[in-house]
C-alpha cells in the first residue's frame, strides 16, 4: 500500500515541483537565439562590438554561443555594455569553464530602465592570442531586428548579420515566470491536437476497461 | 485497502500514472539514440561506420555507444510506428538547436518513444509475479514493481535503453528457477547483447549451477549468444571504438590505490573478487541467495564507480525479489537507493535535474544546476564523495543481511 500512495504522491510532487522551481527562474529571455552560422575569433586587440536595442526593462544577461576549439582557451573573455560612451556593466568569464560550442550567459546587475534603449555589447579577450582564441558565433538571419551594426576591430562586418546572441531581463513580478511557463506549456500542448485527443482517448479506454468485465481474464495473468 | 482494489484497477492506475510522466518529462539521451536509430529506416545497417563517416554533416555528432541489437530494436520500433510518429519526426530528431522542444509533436514523440518501455515495464511486472511463492508475495511483487517511485523516474523520465537488458536478466533468472538452464544462459547472452553489464553476473551465477559441465555449457552459451550478436560488426573499427571501451568497463579500473612500481589495487575489482571467492566457496546457493549476490554485484559497482542515474534500474527488479523475502531490509535498501539517486543529481549536469522539465517549458533550462547551487555553500564533490562512500558501505551491509540464511522478518 505504501508504494501505491508513494507513486501517486510522486506524480503529484513532480508536477507541483515545477511550480516551485518556476520561482527560481529569475531571468527571462527576450527572444530566441538566432541561427548560428559562422564564428569570429576574439583575442588580443580584436574586439567584437554589437549594437542592439533592449526589449524590456531590467536587462540582466546577455547570452552567446562560444567555440573553444580543443578546449584550448583558459583565458578571460570580457563583456562590456556601453550606453553611448559610458561603460555601464562589465562581466568576465573564463575559457576554462567554456566547453566547445557552449551557450554562455553573462549575468550582471539589472539595468532598470533599459526598455527600448540602444546599447553596444563589446566582447574582448586581451590576454588571448590567435592560437588560443575563443570564437563567437554569428548569425546570418536577416530578420534579426533586435540587432544593429556589427563591428569587428572597429570595422563594420557585413558578411554576417550579427552576433548570435539573446538577452534576458529580470521580471518585475515574481509570478511572471510561472505565467510564462504555464503559457508555454499550454501553447505546446495546443500545437498537437492529435496528441490531446489520443491522450484523452487512451485514458477513456483505460477507464472503460476498468469498468467493464470483458477484459478481466487478461489481467488475471498477473496473478 | 489494497486488498479491496482489484488487480485490474491496480494495473490501470499504474498505466495512468505512467501516462502523466512519459510525454512531459525529457532527458536528452532518448532523442540522441533515437536520432541515431532513425537511420535504419534509410537502410543503414552499420550505424557505427555511418556516423563516423558522416560526422561533419550530421547535426548530432555523438557515437552510437550501444550494441547493434539496440539499434535494430529502436529503429524497428520507429519503422513500425511511422504512421503515428508522422512525417516531421525525423526532422525533430535531427534538430540540434534549443528550439526543438517547442515544436508541435514533442509530447506525442516522447510518449511514442517511451511506449516500448511501458510494454516492457508491464512485462517485467508479469515476470516478477512468477517468483512469488503465494498470493501475498505475488501481490507484493506486483505492487512494488508497479508503484515504486524510483522505477517510475528511471524509466519514464531518464528513459535509457537499460530496461531491455533488465527484462532479459529477469527472464534468465526465471528460466533458472524453472531449471531450464540452457535457455537461461541464452537469455543472459541476449541481455548482454543490448549492454555488456549483464555479463558481470555470469561468474556469480555459475556457483548456483550443479556441476562443472553445466557451468561450462552455461558460460559458453551466454558468451556465444553475446558474441554472435556483435560478430558482424567486430571488423568495424568505428564499432569497436564506440562500444567495446564502454563507460562501465573503463570506470571499473579508475577507482584504485597506488601500491608502487606501476601497480594499483582496484577497489571494485577487490570487492567483486572477494564476493566471487566467497560465492564459489559457499555450498550450493539457493535461488534467492543467488539473486541477492547479483544485487550485491551491481550495488558494489554503483558504490565504487562514477555511474549514470539510468544504471540504477539494473537493481530494481532484484531489489523487489530480495525485499519480498527479507522485508526487514526495506529501510536499509531504500536509504541506500535514496543516496544513490542523490549522487547523479548533484552532478554538474542540468539534464539530470531541472532540465527534465524542459519539455514543459524551456525556461527551466535557465535554472542553475544543483551542483552550482550547492557550490555556493559547500564543495559538492565532497558531498558526492561522502554519499558515494555511504552507498558502498550500505551496499555491503545489504549484501551481508540479504545473504544471511533465515526467515523473512
Amino acid at each position: 500500500m505504501k508504494y501505491f500512495w508513494t507513486a501517486i504522491g510522486l506524480v503529484l510532487i513532480l508536477w507541483l515541483s515545477g511550480i516551485i522551481f518556476s520561482f527560481g527562474v529569475i531571468r527571462l529571455p527576450d527572444f530566441v537565439q538566432p541561427s548560428l552560422d559562422a564564428t569570429v575569433p576574439v583575442h588580443g586587440g580584436q574586439r567584437i562590438k554589437q549594437e542592439f536595442i533592449s526589449q524590456h526593462n531590467n536587462l540582466s544577461s546577455i547570452g552567446i554561443s562560444i567555440q573553444n576549439r580543443w578546449l584550448r582557451n583558459k583565458k578571460d573573455i570580457i563583456l562590456t555594455i556601453w550606453e553611448g560612451t559610458t561603460p555601464i556593466r562589465t562581466v568576465t568569464e573564463n575559457g576554462l569553464y567554456i566547453q566547445d560550442g557552449k551557450f554562455v550567459r553573462f549575468d550582471f546587475m539589472p539595468i532598470p530602465d533599459s526598455e527600448n534603449k540602444k546599447y553596444v555589447l563589446e566582447f574582448a579577450a586581451p590576454s588571448a592570442t590567435e592560437a588560443d582564441s575563443l570564437e563567437i558565433f554569428l548569425t546570418k538571419e536577416q530578420n534579426f531586428s533586435q540587432a544593429g551594426t556589427l563591428l569587428v576591430s572597429e570595422l563594420p562586418y557585413t558578411e554576417y548579420r550579427a552576433i548570435g546572441f539573446t538577452s534576458f531581463h529580470k521580471p518585475e513580478a515574481k509570478l511572471t515566470a510561472l505565467q510564462m511557463i504555464l503559457s508555454d506549456f499550454m501553447q505546446r500542448l495546443g500545437k498537437d491536437v492529435g496528441f490531446i485527443i489520443g491522450f484523452i482517448g487512451i485514458i477513456a479506454v483505460l477507464l472503460f476497461i476498468g469498468k467493464t468485465k470483458k477484459f478481466d481474464k487478461y489481467f488475471e495473468k498477473f496473478n | 485497502m489494497m486488498e479491496k482494489i482489484s488487480l485490474k484497477w491496480i494495473i490501470i492506475i499504474a498505466i495512468l500514472l505512467r501516462l502523466f510522466i512519459a510525454p512531459f518529462f525529457y532527458h536528452p539521451d532518448i532523442k540522441t539514440y533515437n536520432f541515431q536509430a532513425s537511420f535504419l529506416k534509410q537502410g543503414v545497417f552499420d550505424i557505427y561506420s555511418y556516423l563516423a563517416e558522416h560526422k561533419n554533416e550530421l547535426p548530432l555528432k555523438e557515437e552510437f555507444v550501444y550494441f547493434p541489437i539496440t539499434y535494430f530494436i529502436l529503429g524497428g520500433w520507429q519503422f513500425i510506428m511511422q504512421p503515428f510518429f508522422g512525417s516531421n519526426f525525423d526532422a525533430w530528431l535531427g534538430n540540434a538547436s534549443q528550439t526543438f522542444l517547442q515544436e508541435a509533436g514533442t509530447y506525442r514523440y516522447l510518449l511514442l518513444m517511451k511506449l516500448p518501455y511501458l510494454i516492457i515495464d508491464l512485462l517485467i511486472a508479469f515476470l516478477l509475479v512468477k517468483f512469488g511463492k503465494d498470493a501475498i508475495q505475488k501481490r507484493n511483487l506486483l505492487l512494488f514493481w508497479l508503484f515504486n517511485p524510483l522505477s517510475l523516474i528511471l524509466i519514464y523520465i531518464y528513459s535509457n535503453v537499460d530496461i531491455y537488458p533488465v527484462l532479459f536478466i529477469i527472464l534468465s533468472i526465471l528460466m533458472m528457477k524453472k531449471e531450464r538452464l540452457l535457455l537461461s544462459a541464452f537469455l543472459l547472452g541476449v541481455a548482454a547483447a543490448f549492454k555488456a553489464f549483464p555479463l558481470l553476473l555470469l561468474p556469480f551465477i555459475l556457483p548456483y549451477l550443479k556441476n562443472t559441465k553445466t557451468k561450462i555449457l552455461y558460460s559458453i552459451i551466454s558468451f556465444a549468444t553475446f558474441l554472435l550478436s556483435i560478430a558482424p560488426f567486430l571488423p568495424s573499427e568505428a564499432f569497436r571504438n564506440a562500444t567495446l571501451v564502454s563507460g562501465l568497463t573503463t570506470r571499473l579500473f579508475f577507482n584504485n590505490i597506488h601500491i608502487g612500481f606501476g601497480e594499483y589495487l582496484m577497489v571494485p575489482i577487490i570487492l567483486l573478487a572477494g564476493l566471487f571467492y566467497w560465492n564459489w566457496q559457499t555450498k550450493r546457493l539457493d535461488l534467492s541467495q543467488m539473486i541477492a549476490v547479483c544485487l550485491l554485484v551491481f550495488l558494489i559497482v554503483f558504490g565504487s564507480i562514477h555511474y549514470h542515474i539510468q544504471w540504477l534500474l539494473w537493481v530494481m527488479p532484484l531489489v523487489a525479489l530480495v525485499l519480498v523475502q527479507k522485508n526487514k531490509l526495506t529501510f536499509l535498501v531504500w536509504s541506500v537507493l535514496f543516496f544513490a539517486v542523490l549522487i547523479p543529481i548533484l552532478y554538474a549536469d542540468l539534464a539530470v535535474s531541472f532540465g527534465t522539465y524542459s519539455a514543459i517549458s524551456s525556461l527551466f533550462l535557465l535554472l542553475p544546476t544543483i551542483f552550482t547551487m550547492v557550490e555556493k555553500v559547500y564543495d559538492p564533490y565532497v558531498i558526492q564523495s561522502v554519499l558515494h562512500s555511504v552507498v558502498l558501505g550500505g551496499s555491503l551491509i545489504i549484501g551481508y543481511e540479504a545473504l544471511k540464511k533465515g526467515e523473512n522478518e
